[in-house]
């Protein structure tokens, strides 16, 4: 069986694909803050996005080094096709799992 | 305006060889976050941050250096077949000093080992006296 993604991939897959030109890591990183609303650390998105690198979901990209970076370099990340492809599985998949589910939480009695 | 120092250091150090662009983003969101929420609330996120990163980062350091350390290995085994020679010579000094020492260790743990039971043994000496002869051997 292929591998699925797991939640943090799909996020962070999502705001690549959202932030388009400016996906780096502080903006990939507000933006998922902004979603979740919890506090996950720098590192917690990074370890997703280096796996995904290497899984060929993601291209990355060196940028140049500033100033407010403490001089350092950003690493840009684009999405790949098969980057692509595994999100549309990933929307099929959720899109199936969910049917019907609101309903039932609406009626279920507790 | 800037980070907490000895936890930069010490992030700077686990993160300086393959996440750079980790550092830079952390020190973006830093000045962000001071600039917005004020420099302690900032230097409570940098901490806390560091803190949780530190893990993965000793690990995923670990995990390279296992992987130097096998790519060190392959070299060592390639040069042993490609340069035999040399490799017996290597080889073969190591051995024989090796054994010198196991040798020696062997002769000097015996020299001592001699009388030890008695009580005030450090007391003993030994006297020896070489006499000699005329028509002798010695």
């Amino acid at each position: 069986m292929k591998e699925m993604l797991t939640k943090l991939e799909e996020l962070v897959l999502i705001s690549v694909l959202k932030l388009k030109e400016e996906a780096y890591g502080t903006s990939i990183y507000t933006h998922i803050v902004g979603l979740t609303g919890r506090d996950v650390t720098v590192s917690n998105v990074y370890f997703p996005l280096e796996r995904l690198v290497r899984k060929g979901l993601l291209l990355a990209i060196q940028g140049k080094p500033t100033p407010k970076r403490g001089g350092m370099a950003k690493r840009y990340y684009r999405i790949t096709k098969s980057g692509l492809a595994a999100l549309q599985e990933n929307r099929a998949v959720n899109q199936a799992a969910w049917r019907g589910v609101a309903e039932l939480i609406k009626r279920a009695e507790v | 305006m800037d980070p907490p120092k000895l936890t930069k250091f010490l992030l700077k150090v686990l993160a300086w060889r393959r996440n750079r662009a980790y550092l830079g983003d952390v020190e973006e969101i830093y000045r962000l976050k001071a600039k917005r929420l004020g420099a302690a609330s900032a230097d409570r996120w940098y901490r806390r941050e560091a803190s949780q990163s530190f893990p993965r980062l000793i690990l995923e350091s670990i995990h390279w250096r296992i992987i130097m350390f096998n790519n060190y290995l392959k070299t060592a085994v390639r040069f042993f077949f490609r340069d035999k020679g040399y490799s017996f010579l290597n080889m073969a000094g190591l051995a024989i000093g090796l054994t010198c020492f196991a040798l020696l260790m062997m002769w000097v743990q015996d020299e001592v080992s001699w009388d030890r039971f008695h009580e005030n043994s450090p007391l003993i000496y030994r006297l020896e006296s070489n006499t000699p002869q005329l028509s002798g051997d010695r």
